[in-house]
């Protein structure tokens, strides 16, 4: 790994380390205590209200790629970029109405993988666990390296140290208190990261002289501010249909909608969409001001909290090492319900014991996040790319997931084969595209062709679906409830 | 943070013009710009990770060099990387000095540029890297365009679908 001139002491470092990791492990302990049933542990007990809803939509979404992705997007692809990144809020507002759709038809649902297999059928539902597991990690593994990269940059704690601590923190509350750990530390850090969004912006508008950061970019960089920058629009669409793609999927996000009041799921991802919209726009732009000021970037990824520390001091520092460690943290922990909630539910229960007792299943879960959150650290050890590259290999194979969802969800029509093909043809074309065109280009050609397929087999193949079939009944487990 | 520097005024090349081999020296001239800091110390010469000519369609480039684990003062050495668009680096300018060992360009046009680096330490200079070359070629705006309309129409078409099957939803 490339050195990278350290801003803080890795005293303070390894300070701010210990305070965060014990105060999210505590917490854990104490709202794991209402986690007493299954159901509470997977869905928070079905009774997530507005406030947590919107806080912990917002709080998951505002991820290490957020914080460090988006600055990374407008430093290697301009202002396009930037504002390229903030298109994934239209995933949240997207889903909204998905949100609602989904308590109504699966009142008793568990996880996204249910609704594929009653929808779809087992085909179908292989295909979309294998891509939904693997999307899963890549996403995981991003975050834990991104979480080894701050540490590093910010205080010189190396890389695989930091790595470590931030996964085993974020393993050791999510086993504790499951989702209703996971749903309460959501909320303390959005706060935390709402106002460190805020003092860094203001100290950042206080410091940086706009023209000549304009000056700069236009005599050194001068494709960074070039609206005909030809990666860039490529990327619009395609950073828009991969947030469209990761949201629509992902069993973090389902996991919500089933977890959140009846009626509260639409409005707390309406809200949080709106919230989280201008922030990659503020994280990327202080990425733009980082060769004027004289900062040398070794990776592109760091370039957002190493612009940010540099401008505020040791101070400025500290706070986006807690933005950034909350940020982490709140998505690293998601994904770990999430991802055990998909494997416990969907491959242990119904393929392998689905006269599972409760004991035994929150036996399996606690197996499973301890062994999710050992493979990450094993995956991340040695550091294998970018942020971009990594999470974006998984774009082609979500972006093939749109279509065969949202269709699914309101066509009775929808076709299983075509939903099946869908899948195969866009992770497929996607991932050609990925390799021969660009990473930026893979989400938009997947999704693109996943549509067509849908479409075709829609206008060839008549099916007419009842949506009864959707709502099976609750979890009838050995140990009752 | 950015500094030109002009290599005439180095001393070993001024003295080097001096003598008869003018014309000699006027053909290497690239060579002997590279060698042209060989070092009177023991600095080591860093050596780019990527030993073969880079090529970028989106205009940006990672460079990462290294110097031997065993060399001496390995801590203190700093690196001084310099970017030019002409083959003898006669119009090079420095884009960083420090103690990094590697770092991110971007925002590029089309065109090829050479870069080099060298260890600094305590005011005195290693010898040059061996150049790399970073052709960039962005992809064609056609291309772009193309992949714009598509994304607009995959993207109009997803929306359409979630509010009128949200409509019909609320309406059953």
């Amino acid at each position: 790994m490339s050195h990278q001139s350290a801003i803080l002491s890795a005293n303070i470092g390894w300070i701010l380390l210990a305070i965060l990791g014990v105060l999210w492990i505590w917490l854990g302990r104490y709202w794991g205590k209402k986690a007493q049933s299954m159901e509470g542990f997977m869905l928070a007990g079905r009774n997530v209200g507005l406030a947590l809803g919107v806080a912990t939509t917002m709080a998951t979404w505002i991820t290490s790629n957020t914080t460090m992705l988006a600055p990374q997007f407008a430093l290697q692809l301009g202002v396009w970029g930037m504002f390229a990144y903030s298109t994934a809020s239209f995933g949240l507002f997207l889903f909204a109405p998905l949100a609602k759709r989904i308590r109504q038809l699966m009142p008793n649902g568990y996880t996204s993988g249910d609704f594929i297999r009653l929808r779809y059928g087992k085909a179908t539902w292989l295909v979309f666990l294998v891509i939904s597991i693997f999307y899963g990690f890549t996403w995981l593994i991003s975050m834990g390296m991104a979480g080894g990269i701050l540490m590093n940059a910010l205080a010189g704690i190396p890389y695989e140290i930091g790595m470590t601590v931030i996964l085993f923190v974020c393993v050791t509350y999510t086993l504790f208190g499951g989702l209703f750990a996971v749903i309460g530390t959501d909320f303390i850090q959005s706060v935390i990261i709402l106002i460190g969004i805020v003092v860094v912006g203001f100290g950042i508008v206080h410091s940086i002289d706009f023209g000549k950061t304009y000056t700069h970019l236009e005599s050194e960089s001068p494709m960074l501010i070039n609206v005909l920058l030809p990666a860039s629009i490529m990327a619009i669409f395609n950073n828009l249909l991969f947030g469209i793609g990761e949201i629509f999927h992902s069993n973090v996000w389902w996991s919500r909608a089933f977890a959140m009041r009846k009626n509260v799921g639409q409005k707390a991802y309406l809200l949080g969409g709106l919230f989280w919209l201008p922030i990659p726009v503020a994280a990327g732009f202080i990425a733009l001001t980082g060769s004027t000021l004289g900062i040398n970037i070794t990776s592109p990824d760091m370039v957002g909290p190493l612009v940010a520390a540099n401008v505020l001091g040791s101070v400025g520092a500290i706070v986006v090492f807690a933005v950034l460690f909350c940020s982490l943290a709140s998505s690293i922990d998601s994904l770990l319900a999430a991802t055990s909630d998909l494997i416990t539910e969907d491959i242990y229960r119904k393929l392998f014991n689905p006269k599972a007792s409760e004991q035994n299943l929150r036996k399996v879960s606690a197996f499973i996040i301890v062994g999710l959150g050992f493979l990450t650290w094993l995956i991340c050890l040695p550091r294998v790319g970018t942020l971009a590259t990594v999470l974006f290999f998984a774009g082609p194979l979500v972006g093939s997931t749109i279509w065969p969802i949202a269709t699914g969800l309101y066509w009775k029509n929808a076709s299983a084969k075509g939903a099946l093909w869908a899948m195969l043809l866009g992770s497929g074309i996607g991932l050609i595209a990925y390799f021969q065109l660009g990473w930026y280009t893979a989400t938009l050609i997947s999704a693109a062709v996943s549509m067509l397929t849908v479409l075709i087999f829609r206008a060839t193949v008549k099916e007419d679906f009842n949506w009864k079939h959707l709502d099976e009944p609750k979890i009838q487990t050995a140990g009752g409830n | 943070m950015v500094e030109n520097c002009n290599y005439e005024q180095e001393g070993t090349i001024i003295f080097l013009l001096k003598k008869k081999y003018f014309g000699m020296i006027v053909l290497l001239y690239p060579i002997i710009l590279q060698s042209a800091s060989l070092p009177g110390n023991d600095l080591p010469v860093p050596e780019f990770a990527a030993s073969e000519d880079v090529v970028s369609t989106a205009g940006h480039v990672r460079l990462s060099w290294d110097v031997p684990d065993n060399a001496e003062n390995l801590a203190a050495i700093e690196f001084e990387l310099q970017q030019t668009s002409d083959v003898a680096f006669q119009k090079a300018k420095t884009i960083y000095s420090g103690p990094d060992r590697a770092s991110f360009i971007s925002g590029l046009p089309n065109g090829d540029y050479r870069f080099r680096v060298r260890a600094r330490l305590d005011g005195e200079a290693g010898g040059w890297s061996t150049p790399v070359t970073v052709q960039v070629q962005h992809q064609s705006l056609r291309l772009a365009f193309t992949l714009l309309g598509l994304g607009a129409i995959v993207v109009l078409a997803t929306v359409t679908l979630v509010i009128v099957g949200n409509r019909k939803a609320n309406i059953e």
